[in-house]
């Protein structure tokens, strides 16, 4: 409507609106959100298929030798299956960034809980690219180190994919809290939902009975201590994704309301 | 507040505050199990009762406390169903081993 | 409400319409809690069931651990549990009749009682740390750090929330959102309370 011309004076200053709906907040945000599904396919073909972390191939009370022995006879598929989980991991602060920039909408000039939530997911994910890499480890000289010393590198990444679970209970409080303190009539993600993620992040809690025990549900091959927080964070992920995106392919960019209805 | 007459006990003020019969059942219920739990020579009566008095403190706690008695139905079924498929399920892993 | 129980509102003078909550079919709190609330009870029963499960396994050695529980610290913290939710119920009731004095310092109350628990509890688990107990016996008390462990971290924010409704005690008026919150926090508190009568039933009183 208002497009600037080439040469010459223009007429009219430049519609800020127009400008902003028109800009690419949209696609980014498509973009961004739509990362968290392409976390999860690119984990399972990662870590579940190819390097077999989830679920684990190697038990918390396996002997040293026999940790060693795996890496050696999968070397390939588990060293090609940790650069596909590292690539996944490294995607979740991407997608984290989409549920921030719609709860970002609900605070004003200095947004508590979304900066929380960026540095959480920054930090998790920090983490467990991190992890990957002591797994990576692990799979470089096994057979030419003493076994122990893969055994080691191998335990690093469990304990610390599992343990540090208090970055992602938070983050997932966070977002939980800005949708529940949220006094606004504008409603960016159901109340339902805030539920959810307070529980779900409370549910990633049990991952740190692994600094513990190796053995029974609570060892990193325990259904309470691997799969509860990897189920719960999965469906955390695709909950908020199909939300985000539902929000975004409604138009539900750029639209903040502050003042508290009524 | 009430306009009761002055001549109203403390005590009957007190029977009638809100929640106060279930508080007392649920505290008296649980007197009971803590007996229950030195055994008294009832073997695994005394488990199987405790267990049930737990649940039926649950269910309690759910319709008085929680007010799911002026809840919809849905709801009060799903507590109530959790309840008692729970309670079936720990008793009946409890006897089948011995 | 002729079918409301003795004892309960029945004798009160109450607001002339009937409140919200009094009218059949009135979710506690908000729909949305009661996604966490039942959720959270699905996740603990598996965990019961696992245990019991364990314990069917292994029913001697679970039985010997067992009795050296102390049954005390696991029937007063349950007196104090239930005592404290009590309180919330008449706090949330006091509010519901303006009656706020009342209401903060019912809230209080149960917050001390919540505290009493876990004081309680690092009492009990720093004794049975200290004392030790036999290799045989580990599997109970894994079970059992674990799962009351869980529980206690609930009901740390249980604390959190109970502090949070005695915030909104002290505003001037308070509207349906603030009852919602009320409400919503108390049937948090009633969970935490509800979960440990069963933890107590199996960890102090479940024997062969």
């Amino acid at each position: 409507m208002n497009a600037v011309k080439a040469s010459g004076p223009s007429h009219a200053p430049p519609d800020p609106d127009y400008a902003e709906e028109t800009s690419m907040s949209r696609i980014s945000q498509l973009i961004v959100a739509w990362s968290g599904p392409a976390m999860i396919v690119t984990f399972i073909i990662g870590g579940c298929i190819l390097a077999r972390y989830l679920p684990p191939q190697w038990s918390p009370h396996d002997s040293a030798q026999r940790v060693a022995q795996i890496y050696i006879d999968h070397l390939t598929r588990i060293r090609v299956g940790l650069v596909l989980t590292v690539i996944a991991y490294s995607l979740m602060m991407v997608w984290g960034v989409s549920n921030a920039v719609q709860t970002r909408r609900l605070e004003g000039k200095f947004p508590a809980l979304t900066y929380l939530q960026l540095v959480c997911m920054a930090a998790g994910t920090a983490q467990i690219v991190v992890n990957t890499g002591m797994w990576a480890t692990a799979a470089f000289r096994p057979g030419q180190v003493s076994p122990e010393i893969t055994q080691l590198a191998n335990d690093m990444g469990f304990i610390i994919l599992l343990g540090t679970w208090p970055p992602f209970t938070v983050w997932a409080i966070a977002l939980g809290l800005q949708i529940l303190l949220n006094k606004s009539s504008l409603e960016v993600y159901p109340r339902w939902s805030g539920y959810f993620s307070i529980w779900s992040g409370l549910l990633f809690a049990p991952g740190g009975t692994v600094w513990f025990f190796k053995s029974g549900p609570f060892g990193w091959t325990g259904v309470v201590c691997m799969y509860v927080p990897f189920v719960f964070f999965g469906s955390w992920i695709l909950l908020f994704s199909v939300l985000t995106i539902r929000n975004i392919r409604a138009g539900e960019v750029h639209r903040q309301e502050l003042a508290p209805e009524g | 507040m009430a306009t009761s007459s002055t001549k109203t006990s403390a005590a009957t003020r007190v029977v009638h505050f809100p929640g106060f019969l279930p508080w007392l059942l649920l505290m008296v219920l649980t007197l009971v199990s803590w007996w229950l739990g030195y055994g008294h020579g009832l073997g695994k009566l005394a488990t199987i009762s405790a267990l049930i008095l737990a649940f039926f403190k649950v269910s309690v706690v759910g319709a008085y406390y929680m007010e799911l008695r002026f809840a919809p139905l849905a709801l009060k079924l799903i507590f109530n169903g959790w309840v008692v498929f729970v309670c079936a399920v720990l008793i009946g892993i409890y006897l089948v081993v011995h | 409400m002729s079918t409301a129980p003795p004892g309960s509102a029945s004798n009160e003078r109450v607001a002339l319409s009937t409140p919200a909550w009094r009218t059949q079919g009135h979710v506690p709190g908000e729909v949305g809690v009661w996604v966490f609330i039942l959720g959270d009870m699905v996740v603990f029963a598996w965990l019961f069931i696992v245990f019991m499960h364990q314990r069917s396994q292994h029913a001697e050695v679970f039985d010997q651990a067992r009795r050296s529980m102390n049954l005390t610290f696991g029937g007063l913290n349950t007196l104090l549990l239930l005592t404290g939710s009590w309180f919330v119920v008449l706090g949330v009731h006091a509010l519901r009749r303006g009656h706020q004095p009342a209401g903060k310092w019912l809230i209080a109350g149960a917050i001390a009682c919540g505290l009493g628990f876990v004081v309680n509890k690092v009492f009990e688990y720093h004794e049975k740390i200290v004392v030790g107990h036999p290799r045989a016996q580990a599997d109970f008390f894994m079970y059992y750090f674990v799962l009351t462990g869980i529980h206690l971290f609930h009901l740390m924010l249980g604390l959190i929330v109970l502090t949070l409704m005695w915030r909104v005690a002290h505003k001037a008026t308070l509207g349906p959102r603030n009852f919602r919150t009320l409400e919503a926090g108390a049937c948090f508190w009633h969970l935490i309370d509800l979960l440990w009568l069963i933890l107590f039933a199996l960890f102090y009183l479940t024997s062969n």
